[in-house]
């Protein structure tokens, strides 16, 4: 065993307790405090080093532990959404259902009360083995928001490293219903969506930390999702 | 006035007022159960049987039951470390007391209190005491409680000559004879203080001439003859029940065993010679064959059946003893407090009401009066709190309004009326015993710690002592080292002392009005340098629970816990930290005993930082306590290591600068809680071992340069080029005055020295003279406006 492994972490009480409910080993963690202590803040601000496939590879990947994940679930409709999206199509102006669920994932965010709590209250849109975080969904429009969103798939950026309080999943269509989905690494939530096959309806799964965020918190964001995308309005003011 | 115990005997011969014969024989068989319960008690000592000390009253039997013999149930009497007999004559239940003395659940007072604490609430037994002289000034206190409650019943205190050259027993006859307390004081002189004989430690061994010394009566009987005693004692009770005031009895007896069972009979310090010609004059033989031949009211066989009656009583003492249980040690915890701790007043949710500005002292003084009006029997003893009305104003009115009987003006004699206000609180005359500064708590320590606080528990919860011990405490403006202390961590050490330290002038009258409820010995310790403060307070019926903490101020990222005059510093702290984007939550405990630790932990839960900030010193003090609570209730919720804060560990300086150098001060706080988000809390160097290991002298703990203001801002006009004239700077407890009259005009002449204005403050009338001669030409403060003490109120032009 070498020197470095048996030295002993300077860590506060609470950062280990934090660290301890997050699955987090101390030593992945880089200390703010006096002499290197490892505080609360390193804990909650952590972004793991390494993408979440190669540390798989490297050994049991630093991840929630099962027992403190909390998933809930709902249907959405999408009559509404599909009558105004067809409406806008025919005045020339396209949007995907990817731009409407990222817009209602971040106005979703902001009527949560403690979203602050999470750090930074911003979306990553999960795509094929990479993810786009976008800042602020509501403080623009959707059409750049699209533009955006076309341009990060393009370059094929990852943003994975970057804070956000949220991911987004979109499965591809059918008629399976999404039970259970892990969370990524630095992300307090995840949103996975699978929109059914006749395209009436989508499935949408909650899976969060439940350390971080409490029951009442998930349940009033998933509601407050649902009440957006059923009322899509809303989403384009 | 005296009585001599020979002249005694020759009145009584034949005489025909010779007192009823059962009066007679009771005598005898009282003593016989003292003398046949010790011997008994003796032999199981020296078994084992009994855990702890026994000192045994064999040869001294006369005194206790002549004594007694002219006592109520509902009077009280106070004894010694040698009291067993005592209680066995006041009526005590003699199976109780043995198995008292074997430890067991069924003794008096549960196993909790033993042969040296034995108290009986239903005979009038205050206690034996293990304190010498300590239980001389509560039969004053119960005197003067039955007199407040309108009955005749006296208190009557047994001791030693040894407790007769201690200031307890001085205090408490100077201050029972002032008050005519009905009161009778029993000097069992058996001639040694332990093993010291009288003769060596006073030069006036006549321990009855000393009562000349207070003004009262003082009397010498040969304290083997019961019957002396009983004549002398007769006499004594009835001037006390009277009004006429209290008396000195001096027993001159001897005890015929040792100090204590296990201390030899005879040594060092007495002769066999001596021991033989005391056990001759036995105070039971002497009095049995004065009863066959002398007042020939009985005969040997007679006698001998009372004694076989006797005999059997104290066997069946000694096999209720042995066979009671033992205690149940998970009831230990038990009696400390009243259960609950608050009384029922203080927890009675009230609307939340109109409220008023108020000063501090004006506040409590209000609260006092609520609770003395609602409650005839409260007493309030102080060093001119009297018709003075305090030396703070913190009385000022209520002798006007109460009177002087319950307002009592005492000597400055803190043990002699603490120990008063003890027996009467504990006897349902509820007494404020005002000792002025917690400095002057040390006169009465003893009555404090080991009286009040133990009193609950040592008799399992049948008697308690709901004093209130008021002082101003704390640090005030170069009060300096005898009068600047605080010392709540000196009394929160002792389990059953309530320990309050208001910190605003609603919480101050709120839990004084609590403490005059509440069933268990109370200090409350009011800064002073929070006199001249106001506040909002409720109107009416306010209350402040004890063990339940404020929340000053809210805040996220530090927990501040302060009492007293911090908590305001920590606001002004958190105020200036605010800008910094910190934001600390204080918490105001209230009461150091009980300390509601919850709320602590609760804040630290949500700010995951703590800093103590106490005046009182670091040493074994509240900054330690507290964060070690936080270790073991809330340890992973800990983001840095606590910090604390405390004044520096001296003495309190008396120059100005010395004395801020010491204190706490907001700039200190503010840089504290930094320290303590930045992960390096402020290092105390109170342990003082830096000079055990090297030279090196202690590095002064930098400070901010920003210093307290330590006095009202003085406001000294310089533009005009008159003489100012001033509002003097005054008691320290006072910060401003209001004008009251101009006795001057603008324009009028005044001579130096001459009255020109009248400033009216909280204490006094302050006459404001010329400070030089001339015109006065500015009248800056008109009738009615306030101004601070050194402020400008006029000008004059030489």
């Amino acid at each position: 065993m070498n020197v470095a492994v048996a030295s002993r972490l300077a860590a506060s009480p609470y950062a280990r307790r934090l660290a301890r409910e997050r699955n987090l080993p101390l030593d992945a963690l880089c200390g703010s405090g006096p002499g290197g202590r490892i505080l609360a803040v390193d804990v909650l601000d952590f972004v793991p080093a390494q993408a979440p496939a190669e540390l798989s590879a490297a050994g049991p990947a630093p991840s929630i532990a099962a027992s403190s994940i909390a998933a809930f679930a709902t249907s959405v409709a999408l009559g509404a959404l599909r009558e105004l999206l067809a409406t806008l199509e025919s005045s020339g102006n396209v949007f995907d259902i990817d731009d409407i669920l990222l817009r209602a994932a971040g106005s979703a965010l902001g009527e949560i009360s403690d979203a602050t709590q999470l750090g930074e209250a911003r979306v990553a849109l999960e795509l094929d083995k990479h993810q786009v975080v976008f800042a602020a969904t509501m403080g623009m429009s959707l059409t750049s928001l699209r533009s955006m969103r076309l341009a990060a798939q393009a370059d094929k950026r990852d943003d994975s490293q970057k804070p956000a309080a949220l991911s987004v999943r979109l499965l591809p269509p059918g008629d399976i219903r999404p039970m259970m989905m892990p969370l990524l690494p630095g992300r307090a939530m995840r949103l996975t969506v699978s929109v059914g096959a006749a395209g009436d309806h989508a499935e949408c799964l909650l899976t969060a930390d439940a350390a971080r965020v409490d029951e009442a918190t998930s349940t009033a964001w998933l509601t407050a999702l649902k009440s957006a995308v059923e009322h899509p309005l809303r989403l384009f003011v | 006035m005296a009585i001599s115990a020979a002249r005694a005997r020759e009145d009584f011969k034949g005489a025909p007022n010779l007192p009823d014969r059962k009066i007679l024989l009771d005598l005898f068989e009282r003593m016989v159960l003292l003398r046949r319960f010790e011997s008994v008690a003796q032999i199981a000592c020296r078994k084992g049987e009994t855990p702890g000390f026994l000192h045994l009253y064999i040869g001294e039997e006369a005194t206790g039951v002549g004594v007694c013999a002219h006592l109520r149930p509902t009077d009280w009497v106070t004894s010694t470390h040698r009291g067993h007999g005592h209680a066995l004559a006041k009526g005590a239940n003699p199976g109780r007391v043995m198995a008292e003395l074997f430890g067991k659940a069924d003794g008096i007072c549960g196993g909790r209190g033993g042969t040296m604490h034995l108290y009986d609430r239903s005979v009038g037994l205050f206690g034996t005491n293990g304190i010498v002289a300590a239980g001389i000034g509560h039969a004053v206190g119960i005197g003067m409680s039955a007199r407040q409650q309108g009955r005749d019943d006296i208190g009557v205190a047994f001791f030693g000559d040894g407790a007769a050259n201690h200031g307890g027993f001085h205090e408490a006859l100077n201050f029972a004879a002032v008050q005519r307390a009905p009161a009778v004081f029993i000097c069992e002189n058996n001639l040694y203080a332990t093993a010291t004989p009288l003769k060596s430690i006073t030069l006036n061994p006549e321990i009855a001439t000393k009562a000349a010394s207070y003004g009262m009566p003082g009397v010498a009987v040969d304290g083997n003859d019961v019957f002396a005693v009983w004549l002398a004692m007769k006499e004594a009770t009835e001037r006390a029940r009277a009004g006429k005031g209290p008396t000195l009895i001096e027993a001159k007896t001897y005890r015929t065993v040792g100090h204590h069972e296990g201390d030899p009979v005879i040594g060092t310090y007495r002769t066999q010679e001596e021991l033989d010609a005391w056990i001759k004059r036995d105070p039971i033989d002497m009095f049995r064959k004065r009863l066959i031949e002398e007042y020939r009211v009985s005969d040997p066989e007679a006698l001998a059946a009372i004694e076989a009656r006797i005999e059997k009583v104290v066997e069946e003492a000694l096999t209720f003893a042995r066979t009671s249980p033992e205690p149940d040690p998970t009831t230990v915890r038990l009696h400390v407090f009243a259960d609950p701790i608050n009384p029922p007043a203080a927890v009675q949710p009230r609307a939340v009401g109109e409220t008023r500005i108020q000063g501090w002292l004006e506040a409590v003084r209000d609260g006092i009066a609520e609770e003395m009006r609602a409650n005839p029997a409260i007493l309030y003893f102080g060093e001119g709190t009297g018709e003075r009305g305090g030396s703070f104003a913190h009385t000022k009115n209520l002798w006007q309004e109460f009177g002087p009987d319950r307002m009592v003006d005492t000597p400055i004699s803190e043990q002699g009326f603490t120990a008063a206000a003890v027996g009467a609180s504990a006897t349902g005359a509820r007494t404020v015993s005002d000792l002025m500064f917690a400095d002057f708590a040390f006169e009465t320590a003893g009555q404090i710690f080991l009286q009040a606080a133990k009193l609950r528990y040592m008799t399992s919860g049948v008697m308690s002592a709901p004093i209130v011990v008021r002082v101003g405490a704390g640090a005030l403006r170069s009060s300096g080292p005898h009068h600047s202390g605080i010392y709540h961590p000196v009394f929160a050490h002792m389990p059953g002392l309530i320990v309050c330290v208001p910190s605003n002038p609603a919480d101050a009258k709120g839990l004084m009005k609590t403490a005059l409820r509440a069933g268990d010995p109370v200090i409350m310790l009011e800064p002073k340098a929070l006199f001249a403060s106001k506040g909002e307070v409720p109107v009416g019926e306010h209350y402040v629970p004890f063990g339940v903490a404020r929340i000053a101020r809210v805040g996220r990222d530090i927990t501040i816990v302060a009492a007293g005059q911090m908590v305001q510093r920590a606001l002004e702290a958190a105020e200036a930290l605010a800008a910094e984007a910190i934001e600390a939550e204080v918490v105001d405990p209230r009461t150091i005993m009980p300390l509601d630790i919850d709320t602590i932990v609760a804040s630290v839960r949500k700010t995951h930082r703590l800093l103590v900030v106490d005046e009182a010193w670091a040493m074994c003090g509240l900054g330690g306590e507290i964060a070690q609570a936080i270790n073991e209730l809330a340890f992973d919720e800990l983001d840095a290591p606590p910090g604390r804060l405390h004044s520096a560990p001296t003495s309190h300086p008396f120059a100005p600068v010395l004395e801020r150098a010491m204190l706490i001060d907001t700039a200190r706080i503010a840089e504290g809680v930094r320290g303590v988000i930045a992960g390096k809390p402020p290092v105390p160097d109170h342990w003082y071992t830096v000079g055990l290991k090297s030279a090196a002298p202690a590095k002064p703990a930098p400070v901010s340069a920003k210093p307290q203001p330590a006095a009202p801002a003085v406001s000294v006009a310089t533009a005009a080029d008159d003489e100012p004239v001033t509002m003097p700077f005054g008691d320290l407890t006072v910060s401003e005055g209001t004008v009251v009259k101009w006795l001057k005009a603008v324009g009028d002449a005044v001579k130096q020295g001459e009255l020109i204005a009248e400033i009216e403050t909280d204490k006094a009338v302050v006459e404001i003279e010329a400070p030089v001669s001339g015109t006065l030409t500015a009248i800056d403060q008109p009738v009615g406006a306030v101004v601070p003490m050194g402020g400008r109120i006029g000008g004059i032009k030489k």
